[in-house]
């Protein structure tokens, strides 16, 4: 079965860079896309969500909150948190959701490094 | 106006000093390439003297990605390029990753994401020093004259300027890393910088430190 990933950011150019790095090491993946905290959710129920990718700061519903939500409705879906916002109190709270902590800048080497997060049990 | 200790303004330049510096490494990761800095200006001035700055940048209009931020104390980041930079920026960040002929239509979207990476480097590097957080608003782009990029509020008041300049060698693009703190907000800042130094003496008194 095809793996689906939800790409969550503000940024087109962030959700296109990382989709591009991704599809370098697994073209074959099935890749989603949203703007927003809400939006994911909404994608969300109709899809079984596999690896979710969340920024932190964005319009509305903030990637925390939205990640929170994600957790409890698709308990078995790896969720990681790529943020620019990587003041501790950002991490400490990731962390007490159970969520994974991947800094900004995407690079080839943080995309590899998400994906390689899929399946592996949250911090 | 608010005045600051030789010492307390030598720690903020230094604190700056060092934001700054994660923010260029974040910088460099993102062009590959070096990244050099200046010495940090740390200045109160008039919010339209801050403008001038940017007015003399190329004699041209700059792009400026600003990002308010609140905590211990509250005020606005601003990362500023020469407009006609902008592009150059954008395509050496992320030119790789989207085709030509969408990186115009994107260069606003680029540019601000750049910003927001690189304002919430420093940031979080000022969270650090200060063990504060600070909530941060959603990045914006502002395109126009020093003028417009200072924003009106901060126009006709005294602020605290700090600013670095920072210059791709290889590309000859400089723009400048500022922060705008206006006078409420300074008193906390000052606050924040003297329980920063008093952690350096270990605990040492407020006289001590260089308070009045």
């Amino acid at each position: 079965m095809t793996t689906t990933v939800l790409i969550v950011d503000d940024s087109r150019v962030s959700r296109m860079m990382l989709q591009t790095y991704a599809k370098e090491t697994q073209p074959d993946w099935h890749y989603l896309e949203a703007a927003s905290g809400d939006e994911a959710l909404r994608v969300a129920e109709a899809q079984t969500i596999d690896l979710a990718i969340m920024d932190v700061n964005m319009p509305g519903m903030s990637g925390l909150d939205a990640a929170a939500l994600l957790r409890e409705r698709q308990p078995a879906a790896t969720i990681v948190v790529l943020t620019a916002n990587v003041q501790q109190s950002t991490r400490t709270k990731a962390s007490e959701l159970g969520l994974h902590f991947v800094e900004k800048p995407i690079t080839p080497d943080s995309a590899t490094r998400i994906l390689a997060l899929l399946g592996e049990r949250d911090a | 106006m608010l005045e600051l200790t030789d010492l307390q303004q030598d720690a903020l330049t230094e604190l700056f000093n060092i934001s700054v510096g994660q923010a260029a490494s974040v910088m460099s990761k993102m062009v590959n390439e070096e990244v050099t800095l200046s010495v940090p200006a740390v200045r109160f001035m008039n919010g339209t003297e801050a403008a001038d700055i940017f007015d003399n940048i190329g004699n041209q209009r700059v792009s400026s990605v600003c990002q308010r931020f609140s905590g211990t104390f509250s005020g606005e980041a601003l990362l500023i390029f020469p407009e006609d930079s902008s592009l150059e920026i954008v395509r050496l960040m992320i030119g790789k990753t989207i085709p030509l002929a969408q990186l115009t239509e994107l260069e606003q979207d680029a540019l601000t994401e750049v910003g927001n990476i690189i304002l919430n480097a420093c940031l979080c590097s000022l969270s650090d020093f200060f063990a504060q957080h600070f909530d941060t608003g959603m990045p914006c782009l502002r395109i126009g004259s020093g003028a417009d990029v200072i924003g009106e509020e901060h126009r006709n008041e005294p602020v605290l300027f700090l600013h670095v300049r920072f210059t791709l060698a290889e590309r000859s693009v400089e723009g400048y890393v500022a922060f705008l703190m206006n006078l409420p907000s300074l008193h906390d800042l000052r606050a924040g910088i003297d329980h920063f130094l008093a952690e350096l003496n270990g605990g040492a008194s407020g006289h001590e430190t260089g308070l009045e």
